[in-house]
């Protein structure tokens, strides 16, 4: 339930929505706006650095608002815009993998590898070296998740990122429920075999939600 | 050595779906059991376990956004205004053809062996057709229908008070009449002008 303007008159996401597919703007962004700061989380879980995550969510939900009419509700729309999300990222992924990295991108010691590493950990509470090891293990994590076939990988952000249940998976990557149980089940017998190597320890100690 | 090399596959499939959160109450109980007493399961239940959390917190650490993050993406999205109707049936038709082939790829992905078969065939098979059939033209709705039959075709003209095709060869003709009957072939082929060859 939202309020608008007038206390009185609570809006609904279902009016916002029908508003917002009428070509009210200010509808549409006062319904994203709930949405917004998740996904800016699943971003940056996905890409890892903030000012990157910023763009592929304002990508990401300029891209819902063009593509609204194809929206057909049967997802929640917050699972609608992450599937958004994780095709832009694919795509990003795909591009930077074709592009050769300009030097002035990447570290150049290991003193501003550490504060790029700083810069994009948020929690003010942990101490350097903890947010360093936090933030080695995302990465490893991260390329964990990026190891695993894309199909697979889909299923798996869906299920862990966006929490959709399974049938919404199998609506939205139109395949049935038995195929999204099945990737679902190497993708993790993967991850599994490399947790050995990945320690989430340090992400399970060290991370309060 | 990990505990999950010792070999235990007996509930190794309602361990995953476990994590993954998709086992059913019932089928639950029977696991929880199996893992009081199997080591080996426990430790990859507890592996697994481990993995499903490290990537729902990856997606839920804490963000703090740029304060005009909000200001940015909601002017983008009055900027970019809606698509016009003519882009959203475009869109809509490639959406529809995309979800087609999505839905029936399995069939397709069934019959590509047998359409690149029949492709093959057709490359490599030998021209077994015989020679370009002949009309004899006798007026030029005729011509028209008989250029109209065939590219390679090729069309004789002759003048309406003669033969065109007499049943036998006159034996010595004059020459001033050999020249009136003598027909004149046309040779159409694809693209190119239609040129006259003379018969001897």
């Amino acid at each position: 339930m939202v309020t608008t303007g007038n206390p009185a008159e609570p809006v609904t996401a279902d009016e916002l929505l029908a508003r917002a597919r009428n070509g009210d703007a200010e509808a549409f962004c006062e319904l994203a706006v709930q949405h917004e700061h998740r996904l800016l989380q699943q971003a940056r879980g996905l890409c890892g650095d903030l000012e990157i995550a910023e763009d592929l969510a304002s990508e990401t939900l300029v891209e819902a608002w063009r593509s609204l009419a194809r929206y057909n509700q049967s997802c929640r729309f917050s699972t609608w815009l992450f599937s958004i999300l994780l095709h832009r990222h694919q795509n990003n992924l795909r591009r930077a993998r074709s592009r050769p990295v300009p030097l002035a991108h990447l570290p150049v010691n290991e003193a501003a590898a550490h504060q790029q590493i700083q810069e994009n950990v948020p929690a003010a509470s942990l101490s350097p070296a903890e947010a360093a090891l936090r933030a080695e293990t995302e990465d490893r994590l991260r390329s964990a998740i990026e190891s695993l076939p894309v199909r697979q990988r889909q299923v798996v952000l869906l299920r862990f990122f966006q929490d959709a249940s399974l049938p919404e998976i199998a609506d939205l990557l139109h395949c049935s429920n038995g195929t999204v149980k099945s990737r679902l089940h190497y993708a993790l017998a993967k991850l599994r075999e490399m947790e050995g190597e990945l320690n989430l320890s340090d992400l399970r100690s060290d991370t309060q939600i | 050595m990990k505990m999950l090399d010792q070999k235990c596959g007996k509930c190794r499939k309602a361990i995953i779906r476990d994590a993954a959160g998709a086992l059913p109450a019932e089928q639950r109980l029977d696991m929880e059991l199996h893992l009081a007493n199997c080591v080996a399961c426990r430790a990859c239940s507890s592996e697994l376990r481990a993995v499903a959390d490290g990537l729902r917190r990856l997606s839920a650490q804490p963000v703090n956004p740029d304060p005009h993050f909000r200001s940015r993406w909601t002017a983008a999205v009055k900027k970019a205004g809606r698509p016009k109707s003519w882009q959203r049936a475009a869109a809509d038709l490639i959406e529809g053809i995309r979800l087609m082939v999505l839905r029936n790829r399995r069939t397709i992905a069934g019959l590509a062996p047998a359409w690149a078969l029949i492709f093959l065939f057709k490359l490599t098979a030998p021209d077994v057709v015989g020679p370009a059939p002949r009309t004899v033209a006798r007026s030029p709705i005729e011509i028209f229908r008989a250029l109209k039959a065939g590219n390679n075709m090729q069309v004789t003209f002759a003048r309406m008070n003669q033969d065109p095709l007499p049943r036998k060869a006159p034996a010595a003709a004059p020459r001033s009449s050999r020249t009136t009957t003598q027909p004149v072939t046309f040779r159409r082929e694809s693209g190119i002008n239609p040129e006259p060859i003379f018969l001897s």
